[in-house]
């Protein structure tokens, strides 16, 4: 079995004492793709957040590659997460920064590139890997939805980080730039060793992304398995998901 | 009946407890802004921005506020010290209001709502944009890249809007008193610079210093955690007015306090 790269052990999330998620169990591998299914409010975003150490747990403990970090201090913090990229669900692009600056802000934070060529040939390449060249001088504000994404995407991936957070990453798309964003998804499954974590509450996504799925209701995980196992799942909370119009009439 | 007994003994604790909870939040954070502003890596560059957009940024609405006090100051002074055949006298009377009280309140009060209402919207507008989360997520500090460059701004051009403020007012008095009143203009900034001692200077420097540190941790408090939802930088923007001039004028009160029983 490949090493778990993600791991919630009986975690309670909560926000001023309203528990979001409770006693959550999941395990992610190093390499897959797990999807966190379920409608919007549950918790799904709240679970990224703990993951990358922005939201501590009130109970529980989240690992990544076998390191404890829900007691971690915030510095030590910051070298785990600097494992991790995020992609939020509207881009949480910085305004006052250009597309450029906002994509090698890692890079010249942390001196991941040493030289300033350097991380102006990786900025070039990751805008090139998501359709966007030519765009480093243009403001956030200057940019469509889907370009926003596609630009978070960019900064997510230049660091070349071991793990991927995607929040809703196709959430008020149009069907174009949704096609655009799943396909840059799909790429970055294909590098070998990256995991994925992509919330989303768009079950057609899911099935296209997933190497597994889990299924979020109320809080707690209801289902873990393919996409497959969840197609023909009899729960009735799943199915009233996946086929409101059916279960609901 | 034990209901309503409960509500009145439940209610003032849970206040005084938020309350408490609030205060340790608001000292911790100073803390780490504070201690940021002294440790590397130092990021002069974006320190600088913020003081010209902090400092000379407020320049006019300070400079108006200067010269409005200053003439009317001139103008109720002089009601007064004509009755005792004194209107000679006005620089002094000016000179001593403005160093010591409102030449710091009025220009920390004017910082307050021009620039620190502007720093807890940008920072309210960041917070629920997600582009905090987006900066500690990509391994940055909103510490040290926001709150630290925004608290030496403020701290530091509050002293020098005031002094200018101060100088301003000192003008608008002497058009009053040497162009309307006829008093002599060498008589009018004789004594002026006359209550100007190093004392009465740095008496009013300390005071915009501390008013300006207080804008600085305040706006960036209430920035840093605006609640959810669109009314939210709206209410982070009005709570970091508020809380800033009250916290102004209650500063000023016990730092005259002070002053008088140290110093004058």
């Amino acid at each position: 079995m490949v090493d778990p790269a993600i791991q919630l052990k009986d975690v309670t999330l909560d926000y001023g004492g309203d528990v979001v998620v409770s006693t959550a169990n999941l395990t992610i591998h190093k390499g897959e793709t797990k999807v966190i299914l379920g409608p919007s409010g549950v918790g799904k975003s709240t679970i990224l957040k703990a993951i990358l150490g922005l939201l501590k747990p009130k109970l529980g403990e989240v690992t990544i590659h076998g390191v404890g970090i829900s007691k971690l201090p915030e510095r030590e913090l910051v070298k785990v997460r600097l494992r991790m990229a995020m992609v939020f669900q509207h881009g949480a692009l910085f305004d006052s920064m250009t597309v450029g600056e906002n994509v090698s802000f890692r890079l010249r934070e942390h001196g991941l590139a040493m030289d300033e060529e350097k991380i102006e040939r990786r900025v070039h390449e990751v805008l090139k890997f998501v359709g966007l060249e030519g765009t480093t001088k243009l403001r956030p504000a200057q940019l469509s939805g889907g370009m926003k994404k596609r630009v978070a995407i960019a900064r997510a991936l230049a660091p070349d980080p071991e793990i991927f957070l995607f929040d809703e990453p196709t959430t008020g798309l149009d069907p174009v730039n949704l096609y655009n964003v799943e396909q840059l998804i799909l790429k970055l499954k294909q590098k070998p060793g990256t995991t994925i974590v992509v919330v989303t509450h768009d079950v057609v996504s899911a099935y296209k992304l997933a190497d597994s799925v889990v299924v979020l209701h109320e809080g707690k995980f209801i289902f873990e398995g393919t996409p497959e196992q969840l197609k023909i799942n009899q729960d009735r909370r799943i199915q009233a998901f996946l086929n409101p119009a059916k279960e609901l009439a | 009946m034990s209901q309503i007994f409960f509500f009145f003994i439940r209610n003032p604790l849970h206040f005084l407890l938020d309350f408490l909870a609030e205060l340790g939040a608001i000292a911790s954070f100073t803390k780490a802004g504070v201690l940021s502003a002294f440790l590397p890596p130092y990021k002069r560059s974006i320190t600088r921005r913020q003081i010209d957009s902090i400092g000379v940024g407020s320049l006019p609405i300070v400079m108006l506020t200067g010269i409005f006090m200053g003439l009317v100051l001139a103008m109720q002074g002089i009601v007064e010290l004509r009755n005792i055949g004194a209107t000679s006298y006005i620089g002094r009377a000016i000179g001593t209001t403005v160093i010591r009280e409102l030449g710091p309140v009025l220009s920390s009060m004017m910082v307050a709502a021009r620039a620190g209402s502007a720093i807890a919207a940008e920072l309210g507008s960041m917070a629920i944009n997600e582009q905090i989360d987006a900066l500690r997520a990509e391994g940055g500090d909103p510490v040290k890249k926001l709150v630290e460059p925004r608290l030496v701004a403020c701290t530091l051009a509050t002293p020098l809007l005031t002094m200018i403020c101060d100088f301003v007012a000192f003008v608008g008095g002497w058009i009053i008193a040497v162009q309307i009143v006829q008093v002599s203009s060498f008589f009018y900034w004789d004594s002026v610079f006359e209550v100007l001692t190093p004392a009465f200077v740095w008496g009013g420097i300390l005071k915009s210093l501390t008013f300006g540190f207080v804008i600085g941790v305040v706006s960036c408090y209430c920035g840093m955690n605006t609640p959810a939802g669109s009314a939210g930088v709206g209410i982070a923007t009005t709570r970091s007015v508020v809380i800033s001039s009250i916290s102004i004028l209650a500063l000023d009160f016990l730092l005259t306090k002070i002053y008088i029983v140290t110093w004058w």
